[in-house]
């Protein structure tokens, strides 16, 4: 690994805007629920492999933007991810060393806090999301941890040829 | 992380309080419509090609079926105007103020792009600058979607009826019964809450718009009665309605101008 690469932020501001695509893109209705949440996803990796290019306060600011895009209240988004990004800063050596399987159950642990203080903050303002969809990300986006590592392992240290 | 925590806490606060409609997020939708639309783009290019490449006989048949259309809704309309003109002479014998006019319309299109599920809301691509105001009437070709409640200079963001914050006065078409009915956060239901137990009102009757609130303009679709319920421990039943617009389908909506509101903000440029 070449060392001036650490500061760069080319890879992953674009990670965070594909996360963000894949968050917007427009899916059919049945799907809606699963949508995996991507932008956790990316935020944890970056945390665990990349520490020194992402922070809590970026990532705050990164959730701010996200909820003006989809629409929900200033803050929710942001909360998530600065805490997403805490977390996986926090354990990043542990994280680090697990093995797949240990760090889909990781990621399927903190989408499960997420999901809880969006639920909170739903039942507080808005009222309480009272269908099963509401937790469906639980099963997708521990799934796809595997293919982000995939290709965010690429993108972050590409192959000599 | 504690302090990002509590500045969180206090935004989300301040935006609930504020109801999302205030100077702030004003700003930031209009700075990242841009982003809303290069979001967009992939289906927008999706629907130019298959427009591009479908071919001449698919065309022909689609015009030979709209044209046909178009004539029964054209027969249709001049049975209605008949209809309308008769019902206002009718009020102005009995000396009613109500007049039943023309609305305003304008055509807009639902962007491509999924906001937060629970919310049911939608963004439209017209905005300030075509005369959108705060709570203007949604509508698609069969019924009534929602209401506007965030606009930005070229944009603007609708509530659906099927939300849980939504709630609209409706009344029976066969009967006059007035209710009130409200979303439940899902596309396909909406229900209509504390009806007095022995309300007339069976399945298959269409709730209408009663432009009681004032927000509305009277006798637009607003659902199908699908069931009724009355739960023993309960003084009031409730009815499940099936939404007359296609909420999760519609890609073109119909902005109005209620005719008794069309002197107030803005007269559109339309007919």
């Amino acid at each position: 690994m070449k060392r001036n690469n650490q500061h760069e932020l080319g890879a992953p501001i674009l990670l965070l805007v594909s996360a963000l695509f894949l968050t917007l893109v427009p899916l059919p209705e049945s799907l809606r629920p699963f949508r995996p949440h991507w932008i956790s996803l990316v935020l944890l990796y970056l945390a665990i492999y990349a520490p020194l290019q992402t922070g809590i306060l970026r990532s705050w600011f990164f959730g701010i933007l996200t909820d003006a895009l989809t629409g929900t209240l200033f803050g929710t988004h942001a909360l998530t991810y600065a805490a997403t990004t805490f977390i996986g800063l926090r354990f990043h050596l542990q994280l680090r060393v697990f093995v797949v399987l240990q760090q889909m159950i990781t990621v399927a642990l903190i989408t499960l806090l997420n999901l809880l203080i969006i639920y909170l903050i739903r039942t507080i303002t808005t009222g309480a999301p009272d269908t099963l969809g509401f937790w469906a990300p639980l099963l997708t986006t521990p799934l796809l941890w595997p293919v982000l590592y995939l290709l965010a392992d690429r993108l972050f240290h590409p192959q000599p040829k | 992380m504690a302090a990002v925590a509590l500045l969180s806490l206090v935004l989300i606060a301040t935006d609930h309080r504020l109801q999302k409609a205030h100077q702030l997020r004003l700003w930031m939708e209009t700075l990242l419509h841009p982003v809303q639309q290069l979001i967009g783009l992939p289906s927008t290019l999706i629907e130019w090609a298959s427009e591009g490449l479908s071919s001449h006989g698919t065309l022909q048949e689609e015009n030979a079926s709209l044209k046909k259309k178009n004539l029964l809704l054209q027969q249709k309309l001049q049975k209605q105007e008949a209809t309308e003109a008769e019902n206002n002479r009718l009020r102005e014998l009995l000396d009613s103020s109500f007049h039943y006019g023309d609305d305003h319309v304008l055509i807009a299109e639902i962007m491509a792009i999924d906001l937060d599920l629970f919310n049911q809301e939608v963004v439209l691509n017209k905005g300030s600058t075509d005369g959108v105001y705060i709570g203007q009437p949604v509508m698609d070709a069969d019924g009534v979607m929602g209401q506007i409640v965030r606009v930005s200079p070229i944009s603007s963001t609708a509530l659906l009826i099927s939300s849980p914050q939504h709630s609209i006065p409706v009344q029976n078409r066969r009967n006059g019964l007035r209710a009130i009915a409200s979303g439940i956060g899902h596309a396909h239901k909406i229900r209509v809450r504390f009806l007095p137990s022995g309300s007339d009102l069976i399945p298959g009757d269409v709730l209408i718009t009663s432009g009681l609130g004032g927000r509305f303009p009277f006798g637009h679709p607003v659902g199908t009665v699908e069931s009724i319920d009355h739960p023993d421990d309960q003084p009031f039943s409730e009815a499940t309605l099936t939404p007359a617009a296609a909420l999760e389908r519609s890609r073109e909506v119909l902005l109005v101008w209620p005719a008794a509101q069309s002197s107030g903000p803005q007269s559109p440029s339309t007919q």
